[in-house]
């Protein structure tokens, strides 16, 4: 097990230095001159000009800059220093990452822990009044924008009831309207995947050995069942954590939260490259090791890729090639 | 003679009726119904704006900002005194327009990567993989910001923003299509036919995984949607003065407590939006679905 | 006394497009450890009834209309539930048809053959799976596999699994849905000899589905033959094998191919089985009856005993047939063509033939150093169990794999490494025609674009009413209706989607063909449709085929010759009737004692060869067949045999195959 983990962590690394190297391609291409951001001023002497060009190792190839900025983030978690406020990246990015993954975690968590029983719930009601329900509401639920759902939030809760603040993040109070706002959609879409990996999984031939042998339906659904129904939405789950995590940035913005989506919006506004990469970075980085969990949480539901791991063996190409051969 | 005239009209008929079942499928879907209704009646909406908005989406009347709904202006007046409505109603215009071009993109570099590294395998397989890799570890929205204020604003530019931000699930979904179906006997039995690697792929591979694609289109389109809502949110994406529903809304944060219709109204457009498509996808999903056939 | 009695049971299901008549009015009865077989082809309702007997109809879209079902004289219709969950799995259980889905895969075997003892004996967990050891061993799996899941287990070993569970409670009934028909013909004995024993010593009453007639003649006392829905005869097994009444029975046993004689053509049943949701009126079977009359389709006929229990459904079948009615006799497609040619003309060649695929396990011999000659004309039929290498040897012949290493020579050119259009020019010689009629037809294609495919990439016509007559033609020679033409796959039944498949193949008119288990899918009497269309072909245009497949009669039916691998090796090929009358090899010899024989006048000694074949990753040296074999030596273990001519014309692969048969 840990040297599955450990052989994820390594693969994890080329997938971060190329988002690395395509932020930095990126943000080649913005426009609006840092330079002339940094000196401040529009008068200014070609040599000032250059100088400051310089300083900031603009003056270099392409490929070379890119080589520095990699080196630096790989040997000293260097991300460079931000062109608005001349301090260290690292050093902004480590006050706001904090309360931007509670955040993200706060929502996610949210949504499985809900999302998962209801979507249960609904399948082995299917066709009743509450799982009708519960469909016609997931699907419309699904289609309500996170940043909207936080403005309305806001004028309903704040503004007009006055029982919920509406922006900072002082008391737990503070964190109710993001993070329901945030896990909205993705829960509406856990329910609906649960519900139908659910069904899928109650047609199979082996509940219908279980059911031969005489067991009750609860027993059928929590023994057999669940497992098998959870595989699929655990890779949903997995699929969904940038969704998420995006998903709250923006919210955090709504809601005045100095997380790192403020200092990313700022950051686009004045052209400042490093802190747009450091935010991009940090945030890949989160959405690799919520991966990473996911994999590992999907190897203890499922046997066969566990088994796989112990014997050392990748899954999927043996069995393919030897059906190929056999049959 | 007769017969072969009769062959001709059958033919007429039967190329058609794959798609008729679909069709007659879909239709005992009320809800799918209903979405497609939406879908349509934005589109009818975009194209014909100037007929149907009741003002100029651009003239402003400080004189007349922040009304409420009225008879005169259904959803009242924003901050500019301009008419929400016709403001939404040219918002749509964008929005669709933007959405579709991004959705035609990513389909076609998504699709044709994901049909390639899903029938080639091997090395090539891997290097696509990884690069989706790298582009699924940036969160879409994340991405999309990124390339946005790279490009800068504007209708195409927003596209190609949103498009790439969903050129990892598009391929993603034809390559699992394709995998699944190279190993079926009748793309062996059209190689044992003779045909090569490419005309597999144009005319068994494609064809067969239109289905899932028809379906996550249809819903891109909503999602789309939503992102260059996000994006004009954020202050990126398409600027003004287009109207475009998030940066309606967004000209509605300072307002958040005290004038709700410029929140509420292209709040309601955009989830409206997505609502059609979504229910319109899942829909189209059922009715595809061949395992339903029986 | 009655285990269980079936009276006048009704199911239906209410499906979009009409009422589907699943099970009509059936009655059954089985005593106390006695076997009865339930005998049809797909959609008779054979598993519907077992299900209703379990009260198992998945509703909706199920239902039980009416009728009664009696467990030891205790009405099932009017349990409980409680009542029916203490029923099921302790005194009625069931084994289902495919094990490989039949187990929940994130579940340890152990767990699941425990779970029964756990809800009906009130056992700890502990005792359980302490029981659930000892019912492994009885199934011949070692108890600490109990840990193990089921996709560390083979299909054999899954089969036994379900066993172990569904004898677990040791139950007064067991219902099998055709518990042996996933496994390969070895496995199949093994599992059958398993199951018989297991029965006898525990006194279980056994209603057994099947298609098999063969299966039905090795384990049952009692046989009902079902046609839609409906029981049409009902006896014991020498009612039914020896003195057959109903002309659906006869026409079963006439679609079979048989493997002690040499029938020149099947006699199949024509048509398909009607339509659940429109039944014929009168007889249902009259439509496709060979002695049908005028008021067989006005007055249904009822289920009259003719003595000794021996029941059929039919009006006239008390002597009264009468002659055949051959008006709808399938012609032929084509004259048959005169006498084959008897000259030795050798039209493929395989030279040291060796496939590989890279596995993670390691190299994969599939098809490991295999030599033959294909004459003219001639069949040549392989077989083997699953996995033994036998389709991608097919496929290398073909080119669809390429060939590791030797040669394929057709026509004496070389043709193992052709590219592109060289190789687009060699395939109009040689083409395949595929297993599964539902998967190598692309579904989104119609019949006319699925014929025409090859003719359009090879640019054979010049027109489109060129193109247009051909695909017309090819659809007459295969017995396809012209309003057929411009139908979809999914809208044709198996045996029609297998013709499109010969079409195809037939399109480019090749020499050679490839035919990889082409009526393993089908019924047996859509099988037989499709066996005569190919000998019929063969005549009328000279066509050599390798026939692939795991059946032993069809091979027996429809070959020159025959090739036996195993685990990607020969060995064994000689004539047709030469290997079913002198089987040299141990594997061939044991393999053709396991094929259930659709008959009980022939006394049969049954070699039941233990254990699973070798895997084809990484082999060892030596013969792979020699950890079944019962004469192996350590000579056996060591060195791999060469294949040498035994006798004339017939090459076995053994060291001690002269020691063995007394040569």
């Amino acid at each position: 097990m840990l040297r599955f983990i450990g052989r994820r962590l390594l693969v994890m690394i080329p997938v971060l230095l190329g988002v690395l190297i395509i932020v930095y391609a990126l943000s080649c291409f913005m426009p609006g001159d840092p330079v002339i951001n940094k000196l401040g001023t529009q008068n200014y002497t070609q040599e000032q000009y250059d100088a400051m060009e310089h300083q900031l190792g603009l003056d270099q190839p392409f490929v070379v800059r890119l080589g520095s900025y990699l080196w630096g983030v790989v040997t000293r978690l260097d991300l460079g220093e931000s062109y608005a406020t001349n301090r260290p990246v690292t050093e902004s990015l480590a006050q706001r990452v904090g309360v931007s993954i509670q955040l993200g975690l706060m929502s996610l968590c949210l949504a499985g822990i809900l999302g998962i029983p209801i979507g249960i719930f609904s399948a082995v009601r299917q066709n009743t009044i509450p799982d009708y329900t519960i469909t016609t509401l997931s699907i419309i639920l699904a289609s309500l924008p996170g940043f909207w759902l936080a403005m309305e939030a806001i004028l309903i809760f704040s503004a007009k009831l006055q029982i919920l603040p509406a922006s900072g993040l002082t008391s737990w109070k503070h964190y109710i309207m993001p993070v329901v706002c945030a896990s909205m959609m993705t829960l509406a879409s856990l329910v609906r995947m649960t519900r139908s990996s659910m069904l899928e999984v109650i047609r199979q031939d082996y509940i219908r050995t279980a059911r031969s042998k005489g067991m009750k339906e609860t027993r059928v659904i929590f023994k057999h069942a669940l497992k098998n129904a959870l595989i699929p939405v655990i890779t949903v789950l997995g699929n969904q954590v940038g969704m998420v995590v995006g998903g709250s940035i923006i919210i955090e913005t709504i809601f005045n939260i100095p997380g790192m989506g403020s200092l990313m919006l700022s950051a686009i506004n004045q052209r400042d490259y490093p802190v747009i990469m450091g935010v991009t970075l940090v945030t890949s980085v989160f959405v690799c090791i919520c991966n990473l969990v996911v994999d590992i949480v999907y190897s203890l539901v499922d046997p066969q890729i566990r088994s796989q791991f112990v014997s050392g063996k990748k899954r999927g190409g043996k069995e393919k090639t030897e059906k190929e051969a056999a049959a | 003679m007769n017969a072969q005239k009769n062959s001709g009209s059958m033919e007429k008929l039967r190329k058609s009726s794959q798609w008729k079942d679909v069709w007659i499928r879909l239709r005992r879907n009320k809800l799918a119904m209903v979405g497609m209704v939406i879908a349509v009646l934005l589109a009818l909406m975009a194209i014909f704006a100037p007929v149907i908005a009741p003002y100029d989406y651009q003239v402003q009347s400080i004189a007349e900002r922040l009304q409420m709904p009225s008879a005169q202006h259904l959803m009242g007046t924003d901050n500019m005194g301009r008419d929400i409505l016709s403001r939404l109603i040219y918002g749509g215009r964008i929005s669709l327009l933007v959405s579709l071009l991004a959705v035609i993109v990513s389909l076609v570099i998504g699709g044709l990567l994901g049909a390639v590294s899903g029938y080639m395998g091997g090395k090539v397989d891997a290097v696509i993989m990884r690069l989706m890799d790298i582009l699924m570890a940036i969160p879409g929205i994340l991405m999309a910001v990124c390339i946005s204020a790279a490009l800068g604003g504007g209708v195409w530019q927003t596209a190609l923003a949103i498009a790439v931000a969903g050129i990892a699930g598009v391929c993603r979904l034809v390559r699992g299509q394709t995998l699944t179906l190279r190993n079926q006997e009748y793309i062996e039995a059209a190689r044992a036919s003779g045909s090569g690697t490419l005309r597999i792929l144009l005319s068994n591979i494609i064809p067969n995984c239109l289905a899932p694609i028809i379906v996550n289109t249809t819903m891109s389109i909503g999602g789309n949607i939503m992102m260059i809502s996000a994006l004009s949110f954020v202050g990126l994406g398409v600027q003004p003065p287009i109207p475009e529903w998030g940066a309606i809304l967004n000209s509605g944060r300072e307002y958040v407590s005290t004038f709700w219709p410029l929140i509420t109204f292209p709040g309601i457009a955009i989830a409206l939006t997505m609502f059609g498509f979504n229910v319109f996808g899942d829909g189209l999903r059922d009715a595809l679905d061949p395992k339903l056939k029986q | 006394m009655k285990v269980l009695e079936i009276k006048d049971l009704v199911i239906e299901y209410q499906t979009m497009d009409g009422t589907v008549h699943a099970v009509n009015n059936i009655n059954l009865d089985l005593e106390e450890g006695e076997t009865l077989g339930l005998v049809g082809e797909t959609g008779a309702g054979k598993t519907t009834t077992a299900l209703g007997v379990l009260r198992l109809i998945p509703d909706p879209p199920g239902v039980i209309k009416s009728g009664q079902i009696l467990l030891k004289g205790k009405d099932i219709m009017s349990m409980s539930g409680e009542e029916l969950r203490a029923m099921r799995g302790d005194e009625i259980s069931m084994i289902f048809q495919d094990p490989m889905t039949a187990l929940n895969p994130v579940l340890t075997v152990g767990e699941q053959i425990a779970e029964i003892y756990f809800l009906h004996n009130e056992c700890s967990r502990a005792e359980s799976m302490e029981k659930a050891r000892e019912m492994l061993e009885m199934v011949g799996i070692p108890g600490e596999r109990a840990d193990e899941y089921p996709h560390q287990f083979s299909g054999g070993m899954k089969q036994r699994v379900v066993i172990a569970i569904a004898l677990a409670c040791q139950p007064a009934l067991i219902i099998a849905d055709e518990p042996t028909t996933a496994l390969d013909v070895t496995i199949q004995a093994q599992v059958l000899d398993m199951m018989k024993n297991l029965k006898d010593q525990l006194e279980t009453a056994m209603l057994l589905i099947t298609h098999d007639l063969g299966v039905v003649a090795e384990v049952c006392d009692k046989v009902a033959i079902m046609y839609a829905g409906e029981i049409v005869e009902y006896g014991t097994l020498e009612h039914i094998f020896n003195h057959t009444m109903h002309p659906y029975t006869m026409g079963l046993f006439n679609s079979l191919p048989s493997l002690d004689k040499d029938a020149d053509r099947l006699r199949p049943i024509h048509g398909l089985m009607p339509d659940p949701t429109d039944l014929p009126s009168g007889c249902p079977f009259h439509p496709r009856c060979p002695y049908a009359r005028p008021e067989c389709a006005e007055s249904h006929p009822e289920l009259r005993d003719y003595g000794n229990g021996h029941l059929a459904r039919c009006l006239f079948c008390d002597g009264q047939l009468g002659a055949e009615n051959t008006a709808e006799e399938e012609k032929p497609a084509m004259a048959a063509a005169t006498e084959k040619e008897q000259t030795l003309d050798v039209l493929l060649e395989a030279v040291h033939l060796k496939k590989y695929f890279q596995t993670r396990g390691g190299l994969l011999h599939a098809v490991d150093d295999i030599s033959f000659t294909i004459e003219r004309g001639k069949t040549l039929g392989v077989v083997g169990e699953s996995g033994c290498g036998k389709s991608t040897l097919g496929r290398a012949l073909i080119g669809l794999n390429e060939a590791t290493d030797g040669q394929v020579l057709f026509e004496g050119q070389d043709v193992t490494h052709l590219k592109g259009r060289e190789r687009r020019k060699f395939l109009t010689n040689m083409q395949m025609i595929f297993q599964d009629p539902f998967s190598s037809l692309d579904p989104r294609k119609t019949v006319f674009e699925q014929i025409a495919a090859p003719l359009r990439i090879n640019k054979v016509c010049r027109n489109k009413r060129e193109l247009e007559q051909r695909v017309a033609d090819l659809m007459e020679t295969v017995g396809l209706a012209r309003r057929l033409t411009y139908s979809y796959p999914h809208e044709l039944d198996g045996g029609r989607r297998q013709r499109i498949g010969v079409a195809r193949a037939l399109a480019l008119e090749p020499k050679f063909i490839v035919c990889d288990e082409p009526v393993s899918a089908l019924d047996v009497s859509i099988q037989a449709q499709v066996l005569n269309l190919l000998q019929d072909l063969q005549a009328a245009k000279n066509l050599t085929y390798i026939f692939i497949t795991h059946d032993l009669s069809v091979v027996r039916h429809i070959s020159d010759d025959i090739m036996v691998m195993y685990v990607g090796c020969m060995v064994e090929k000689c004539a047709s009737h030469e290997l079913f009358d002198y089987p040299l090899h141990p594997y061939t010899k044991g393999m053709l004692s396991a094929v259930p024989i659709p008959s009980i006048n022939m006394e049969k000694k049954r070699i039941i060869m233990q254990g699973e074949l070798t895997s084809p990753v990484n082999p060892k040296p030596g013969c792979r067949f020699a950890n079944r074999c019962p004469y192996a030596t350590d000579e056996c273990r060591s060195v791999q045999p060469a294949v040498e001519e035994v006798r004339p014309n017939h090459f076995v692969a053994c060291h001690h195959v002269r020691e063995i048969n007394g040569l």
